[in-house]
């Protein structure tokens, strides 16, 4: 079901832009132990002086400047988010909808490739690039901390469970974004779709985290199961991978469904 | 065995999207196409813009589904068998779009990888089409049009598909280089593989086709012989004579004739030789017979289908209105 000549293809046209991505995440990773090690115990007198109001923290996580607060800052703040998604969600929404605005994708599908070989070769490009970016994040983290003598104070355990719920967070939005790609002829509403699931998300996680009252808000958010202060914290939640696996199922499911029973009219 | 065979084939395409109290409205894209092409035959699908000549294509293929009907290619169904139709078929797409970011090699290289099938015409056809190294090693969006269209048809036909289907495949093309594709195309007719082109093209449709549809509003108005379609034409004739004109009004086939001023004209349909016989012997200083043109086959077929629909339509009128 997978096209080995479209994954090459795939790889080969993009390697250059996911590297830089790789390296932009591992260098910011590189720097939550550095900025911990350096500055942590000053910034901690600071942010519980009480100049910051406790909703302020909340959202940064319970403990923000020990070592594993400043590891999982250094997954869920925006900078770290955008870097993490722009593949998953730009990539994805731009597979499909993007071959089929340029013209392309009629090329390739006058070859002996099916609709949905396309779709989940797709797929596998997309988790592939989300797990290299998270794995370059991980060894930034791994060398930052290493560099300042604090590796043997993060938990090879909790670090594995967060690795693997990051990725599975990816392949979360990878799947939506690319189940929109295969139901539009155009890519402005496919990533529309992508950015908007994006953006809302977010915003009902900070919001809920932030407002007691919204609180309700906060699972229909897929950033609300990647919770990584309590993973590091060795609290991690089983069930907050399997509702994100739930979200990649039932978005390819969706998208294996639709793309073969589309007309692909002419392009105008 | 026929290449392709289509049985009522139909294609509606949505119009807008369905609202509560408002269906949703279709437009008929194609309607009713029954349609057989011999393995082993040049045929032309013409039709002018918006006609049903592309989506047609599409439906073979298996980008569209069809609203009703079927058709197979090379004996298998176009929707439940498409990817092993795409297997043994060639396509060239109207108006291609090539990965502009690839170099030439690369994307015949990537296309050939696709397919699954070695790319044994390949150096032939960029022989043929005089794409050469040097031009096969920039990229794509360095090419114009015309280099485009002949990397189009390139990687339609570099792995020796049983049957090319070709979507206007001579647009872009220089005089030099269209002749060079129909050269190519009678190469195909020789080694027995079967090409389905359409085109509005209609001097390049009477140059290569053995067969022609003609196709006016998603309807097939003619599937006829490119020969005896041009057989029944008229011909324009028109004669400068030395000495008195012939006879020619119980001449078979001779309509609109003229006398005067020494020159002689008429119009000339079907067997010519009654025609000969009759001129034998007259004393003449210019005979000009014009070749038949299917584009007035095309015209007159057009003509002929207006002229029926608008009877129609009026008959409709005069019946509601009684």
């Amino acid at each position: 079901m997978i096209s080995r000549p479209l994954l090459v293809h795939t790889w080969r046209t993009h390697r250059v832009r996911v590297a830089l991505i790789a390296i932009a995440l591992g260098i910011w990773a590189w720097i939550m132990p550095v900025i911990y090690a350096t500055f942590g115990r000053s910034l901690e007198v600071i942010l519980h002086s009480g100049v910051i109001p406790d909703a302020f923290l909340r959202v940064l996580g319970a403990d923000p400047f020990s070592l594993d607060g400043a590891v999982a800052l250094g997954v869920i703040h925006p900078i770290a988010i955008a870097l993490f998604v722009v593949y998953p969600v730009g990539f994805a929404a731009a597979a499909i909808a993007g071959e089929r605005q340029r013209g392309t994708l009629e090329v390739l599908l006058s070859r002996p490739v099916s609709r949905r070989s396309v779709f989940l070769t797709n797929l596998v490009a997309t988790i592939a690039v989300a797990i290299l970016t998270t794995a370059a994040w991980l060894l930034g983290t791994l060398v930052g901390a290493a560099a300042y003598g604090l590796g043997d104070r993060l938990d090879a355990g909790n670090l594995a469970f967060l690795v693997a719920n990051v990725v599975l967070l990816l392949a979360a939005l990878a799947g939506i974004s690319l189940a929109a790609s295969a139901s539009f002829d155009r890519l402005t509403p496919a990533i529309g779709i992508g950015i908007a699931v994006v953006l809302v998300s977010y915003v009902l996680e900070i919001l809920g985290t932030m407002w007691p009252d919204a609180e309700f808000l906060q699972p229909f958010s897929v950033f609300h199961y990647l919770r990584p202060m309590d993973i590091l914290a060795g609290r991690a939640a089983p069930g907050d991978l399997l509702v994100l696996a739930a979200v990649l199922l039932a978005s390819v499911a969706f998208g294996l469904w639709q793309f073969p029973r589309r007309d692909l009219a002419a392009p105008s | 065995m026929s290449a392709i065979v289509t049985a009522g084939l139909t294609k509606h395409y949505r119009s807008g999207s369905p609202r509560p109290g408002r269906p949703a409205a279709f437009v008929p894209a194609l309607e009713d196409v029954t349609l057989e092409v011999r393995t082993g035959e040049i045929f032309g699908f013409l039709g002018p813009n918006g006609a049903g000549k592309s989506t047609l294509i599409r439906l073979l293929l298996g980008f569209l589904h069809p609203t009703a009907g079927r058709a197979t290619v090379l004996g298998l169904d176009s929707r439940r068998e498409s990817v092993a139709v795409r297997a043994r078929v060639g396509y060239l797409p109207g108006g291609i779009s090539l990965y502009d970011g690839l170099t030439g090699e690369e994307l015949l290289a990537y296309l050939e990888q696709l397919s699954g099938r070695p790319a044994t015409r390949r150096d032939l056809l960029c022989e043929r089409l005089e794409l050469s190294t040097r031009i096969l090693r920039r990229p794509v969006r360095d090419d114009s049009r015309g280099m485009r269209q002949k990397l189009g048809i390139v990687q339609a036909l570099q792995h020796d598909p049983e049957l090319a289907i070709l979507d206007e495949p001579s647009e872009g093309l220089d005089p030099l280089m269209q002749r060079a594709f129909y050269e190519i195309l009678d190469d195909l007719r020789r080694s027995g593989r079967t090409v389905f082109f359409s085109s509005h093209v209609l001097s390049e449709v009477e140059r290569v086709c053995d067969r022609v549809a003609i196709v006016r509003a998603g309807r097939l108005a003619a599937v006829e012989d490119v020969a005896s379609l041009l057989a029944r034409r008229r011909r324009r004739v028109e004669m400068r004579l030395a000495g008195p004109p012939p006879d020619l009004s119980a001449v078979a086939g001779i309509t609109d004739l003229a006398i005067g001023d020494g020159r002689l004209t008429c119009s000339l349909e079907g067997d010519p030789r009654p025609f000969l016989a009759a001129i034998e012997g007259v004393e003449l200083t210019d005979l000009t017979i014009e070749p038949a043109r299917l584009e007035e086959a095309f015209l007159e077929l057009y003509a002929g289908e207006e002229a029926a629909e608008a009877a129609e339509a009026s008959r409709g009128a005069a019946g509601s209105g009684s």
